[in-house]
């Protein structure tokens, strides 16, 4: 298998070239015939990869070329797969292709249908390419060709304006981000002198013992915080998630491949695989859970009171990312990547639903005007529900073993913090809770509020068995990680995160939490139930009393304005001043001054040309006579 | 006092200048070619009175090529004069204004 | 004082003279004969300096051929024609005074302040005797060190020749046969009309431009003159 790694990236890149070059004069409606058997031959790759890593315990690599061979700095581009990177290879392929399935009924008939299956493979190239690189430069390529994609695939119906702006937000929330990163990726450089994670010389080994190198905690704390606000900037952290719900103007297949399964968690998966750095700074853990406390929190609360279906979801996945975050700071390093697993099912799952519904709906996305889709829509119904139900984290549903792992990880951590932030992801449960079966209340159930002359209905087979698939996925992908800090799924990752020492947790423990977080997740339930199906709350009245609260919320914390005038406005007014003062007066006028002055002076110089003979006769003569003084002064012997 | 080049220099100074005055004041082209002519004998004594002082010959060539191209010269030139009168203009330099401006 | 001082004198002063006759007399053939006059006496300063070659030469070339086609030349010319005596600017002729002026000042001071030259060169009046007179030696330095020169200056005479035939010939300088007459012009002048109302003719004509045959000349008439750019394509 060492030798045929390169094939699960290739597959898809062939696919996107192919699409790319053929798919408008000739593939067309066809384009999804390319990039299906890519996708599900790299997933059968990834698979086989996933049993060879599983059985060996070996990470297996494979190099390729050498990139930059610049003296001592050696760049060689070759492919990694340990334990970590098999799991990332799995979900990423997985849902991938479920997607490539999925959006044959969705995307069906839409406007550069090439386009998207050009774009889609792409990703998925560069997503794998990404889990699969070896050091952080390449890491980072990718990492930033994963973003072109997103961009492109946000500013998919590019005739729409608020699509590119959202793609463009998104890019440049991104820069941001990615400023940091490549900051920190140059600090390790010269700090570690490598770019490589693994080996001798490697970075991870490097950081773990920092001490034994000279090494100075303020230094590994640096490159932690900036490699993690990096992270922000991809997987959607507070202050940088602003990016993430404006995406949801691209299709929906791609907000459940790229901003909730996969790219999103590029962030969580790079803090993961770099993970001693953390481990060597105390502080910077406190940094991630602090941030991945604050996002878990914040988007799960916007997420109340957001009317569009797929905001609702797409705060929900900042909010997961959040926990994700949060678990990596308390150190439950397992743990979180279990999560970005379970979410990327559940959360593909909820996305791919609420395509189905809004395709169903023809386009509507707004809540207000959904309800009763239950009996038009069963299959989507059921599987919705399913993918709320693990999104809450009810038992015995994958998203109740990983969130619960994260609490109980944060609890037991060593960090002051942990306490903390456990209590945090609890309140944060509570309201996942809530606001998932507030969608669904809303959704399915209750009378029907959309116009007569809409006609729900359920989606075709392409788009029904992915959701399907992704249910039963979501149900029992779970048990993995069973029992709680010691199934299987520990068992295989432990090898990626050998400097790790697992948290000693009690039996007793572990039963408190799965109790006390089941309690909080069907509370949540019950209150959206007495609220949206038995109205016994007034919700409109309740958003009245509390306006302050309500308004805050609805606004999304005011982070978007707090931006526009902390950093959006302030740069416009620079711009305006370069351009209007710097540009237009001082630049331009000094070239324009420079040539009306050349105009101005030659049309007083063009009297000179009198065109008169005598007149040039006469010149020639001067012209002669101040030669021979100069001469006479210079070079003769006159004095 | 005896006859030295300076002398020469003097008279061929004097002609130079004389001719000079010639190209620049006057108006008729064929005055100001025969002033243009002037001038070239000059700087030919000068090349003489050298090529006596410094014993060699070469100053005397060197005239004898200026005087073929002054020939040659002198035929286009005139032919040019021919032509200007042909169309029915004078020969006068401050009628030829076409450079102006 | 010897001989050829009283010689050299007599020489130079005849010269000069005649060389202001050529500047100060007004007609042409008065300057014509004072030129030949003067280069007579240039001649015979090459002779002094024992460039007898020289001097023949002058005499025939100039006096024997460039005046006499001078002379033929201001024959041909319409004595009517013949222009005002001095350039119309004053300060031209004031200038070109005060230039003359300084230039021979300048000439004077470079001429007292240099250093002579020594004898250097192997041409000294022994060697030019040895060599059988001036001509021979001359002759020889121009057929060998100046042989390609001496090719290139009968190239240029003949290009000299050739051109002056071209330049002569009738057909060449023949008039355009097609006349423009502006009528945003006034006679002779080449300021646009002041401007009536636009696109109106300052004549009552029609607007378009229409072409009128005057004996064999094509004349067209236009409003402006950069309108009608093509002298061989008559409009309709």
């Amino acid at each position: 298998m060492a030798d045929l790694l390169y094939l699960i990236p290739l597959l898809p890149l062939v696919a996107f070239v192919i699409n790319i070059l053929w798919g408008r004069s000739t593939i067309r409606g066809n384009a999804h015939w390319i990039a299906i058997p890519a996708a599900v031959g790299s997933w059968v790759l990834s698979i086989i990869t996933f049993r060879e890593i599983y059985t060996d315990h070996h990470a297996i690599s494979q190099r390729l070329f050498t990139w930059i061979p610049a003296g001592d700095f050696n760049i060689v581009v070759s492919l990694y797969a340990d334990q970590l990177t098999a799991v990332m290879l799995l979900v990423v392929t997985s849902i991938g292709m479920l997607v490539c399935i999925y959006s044959v009924g969705y995307m069906h008939g839409e406007d550069g249908y090439y386009r998207f299956y050009s774009y889609i493979p792409l990703f998925i190239f560069s997503m794998l390419m990404l889990v699969l690189a070896d050091n952080l430069l390449t890491l980072f390529i990718f990492w930033e060709a994963v973003g072109l994609c997103s961009y492109l695939l946000i500013g998919y119906y590019f005739r729409r304006r608020s699509a590119g702006n959202a793609a463009k937000k998104a890019f440049i929330v991104n820069r941001v981000g990615d400023l940091a990163f490549g900051i920190g990726i140059m600090l390790t450089y010269w700090t570690f002198d490598s770019i490589y994670f693994h080996g001798e010389d490697g970075i991870l080994e490097k950081a773990y013992h920092f001490a034994d190198y000279g090494i100075s905690e303020g230094t590994i704390m640096a490159i932690g915080i900036l490699l993690f606000i990096g992270a922000c900037g991809k997987s959607a952290q507070f202050p940088l998630h602003i990016w993430l719900p404006d995406a949801m103007e691209g299709p929906t297949p791609v907000s459940a491949l790229i901003h909730a399964a996969t790219m999103v968690t590029a962030g969580i998966y790079m803090s993961a695989r770099s993970y001693t750095i953390f481990i060597g700074s105390e502080n910077a853990m406190l940094f991630v859970a602090v941030i991945g406390s604050i996002t878990a929190f914040m988007a799960a609360s916007i997420a109340l009171t957001q009317h569009d279906i797929k905001k609702v979801v797409a705060y929900s996945t900042v909010s997961q990312l959040g926990y994700m975050a949060f678990a990596l700071g308390t150190g439950a390093w397992v743990a979180a990547i279990f999560h970005l697993m379970t979410h990327a099912f559940f959360k593909g799952l909820l996305f791919l639903g609420s395509g189905s519904v809004i395709h169903g709906m023809h386009g509507e996305q707004d809540m207000r005007k959904m309800g009763g889709l239950r009996k038009h829509m069963p299959i989507t119904f059921w599987t919705f529900l399913i993918g709320s139900a693990a999104n809450a984290g009810i038992f015995p549903l994958a998203g109740f073993w990983s969130k619960d792992e994260i609490i109980v990880g944060a609890w037991v951590s060593d960090s002051h913090y942990g306490k903390v932030a456990a209590i945090i992801g609890l309140c944060a449960a509570f309201l996942t809770a809530l606001y998932m079966f507030r969608l669904v209340f809303l959704v399915f159930f209750g009378e029907e509020r959309f116009d007569s002359h809409v006609h729900p209905h359920e989606s075709g087979p392409w788009m029904a068995v992915p959701l399907v698939i992704l249910a039963v996925a979501s149900i029992f992908v779970g048990f993995v990680g069973f029992p709680p800090e010691d199934g299987a799924f520990h068992e295989f990752l432990h090898h990626a995160f050998e400097h790790v020492h697992g948290h000693e947790v009690s039996m007793t423990m572990t039963y408190t939490f799965g109790i006390v977080s089941t309690v909080v997740a069907l509370s949540g339930v019950a209150v959206a139930y007495i609220t949206y199906m038995r109205k016994a709350i007034n919700t409109d009245e309740l958003a009245e009393r509390f306006s302050g609260i309500y308004n805050f919320l609805y606004n999304k914390w005011y982070v978007d304005e707090f931006f526009m005038a902390a950093v959006v406005n302030p740069m416009k007014d620079i711009a305006n001043f370069l351009w209007k003062v710097v540009d237009v007066r001082i630049i331009d006028g000094t070239v324009n001054g420079v040539g009306t002055s050349i105009v101005a002076i030659s049309a007083r110089l063009r009297r000179v040309q009198t065109g008169s003979v005598a007149n040039y006769a006469l010149e020639i003569g001067v012209g002669m006579v101040v030669l021979l003084g100069v001469f006479l002064v210079a070079f003769g012997n006159l004095f | 006092m005896d006859l030295t080049t300076n002398h020469f220099l003097f008279v061929s100074a004097a002609l130079f200048v004389i001719g000079m005055m010639g190209v620049l004041t006057r108006r008729n082209i064929l005055i100001i070619f025969m002033c243009v002519e002037m001038m070239v004998a000059a700087v030919g004594i000068t090349l003489v009175a050298f090529s006596h002082e410094t014993a060699t010959i070469n100053g005397q060539v060197f005239f004898l090529f200026a005087l073929a191209v002054a020939a040659a010269e002198s035929a286009v030139g005139l032919a040019i004069v021919v032509a200007l009168s042909r169309q029915g203009r004078a020969p006068d330099v401050e009628e030829m204004q076409t450079l102006k401006n | 004082m010897s001989w050829e001082l009283v010689f050299f004198a007599v020489f130079s002063a005849a010269m000069l003279l005649c060389g202001l006759g050529v500047v100060a007399f007004e007609n042409p053939v008065h300057s014509a004969v004072a030129l030949v006059g003067s280069f007579i006496n240039v001649a015979a300063l090459f002779v002094m300096l024992g460039a007898e070659f020289l001097g023949v030469l002058q005499i025939i070339v100039y006096t024997g051929a460039v005046l006499v086609l001078v002379l033929f030349t201001i024959m041909l010319i319409d004595p009517t024609k013949l222009p005002e005596f001095y350039v119309g600017a004053p300060l031209q002729r004031f200038a070109s005074v005060v230039v003359g002026a300084i230039l021979l000042a300048e000439i004077g001071v470079a001429i007292i302040t240099r250093t002579a030259l020594e004898q250097i060169g192997p041409h000294t009046e022994a060697m030019v005797q040895q060599m059988g007179g001036n001509v021979q030696a001359i002759g020889q330095v121009m057929l060998s060190e100046y042989a390609l020169a001496f090719e290139i200056a009968s190239l240029v005479l003949t290009v000299g020749v050739v051109g002056a035939v071209v330049i002569g010939l009738p057909n060449r300088m023949v008039e355009p046969n097609t006349v423009t007459m502006s009528l945003g012009h006034t006679r002779g002048s080449s300021d646009m009309l002041a401007a009536g109302p636009k696109f109106e003719s300052p004549m009552n004509i029609p607007a378009e431009r229409y072409t009128a045959p005057v004996g064999e000349r094509t004349v067209v008439m236009t409003k402006d003159p950069d309108a009608y750019t093509h002298p061989g394509e008559t409009s309709k």
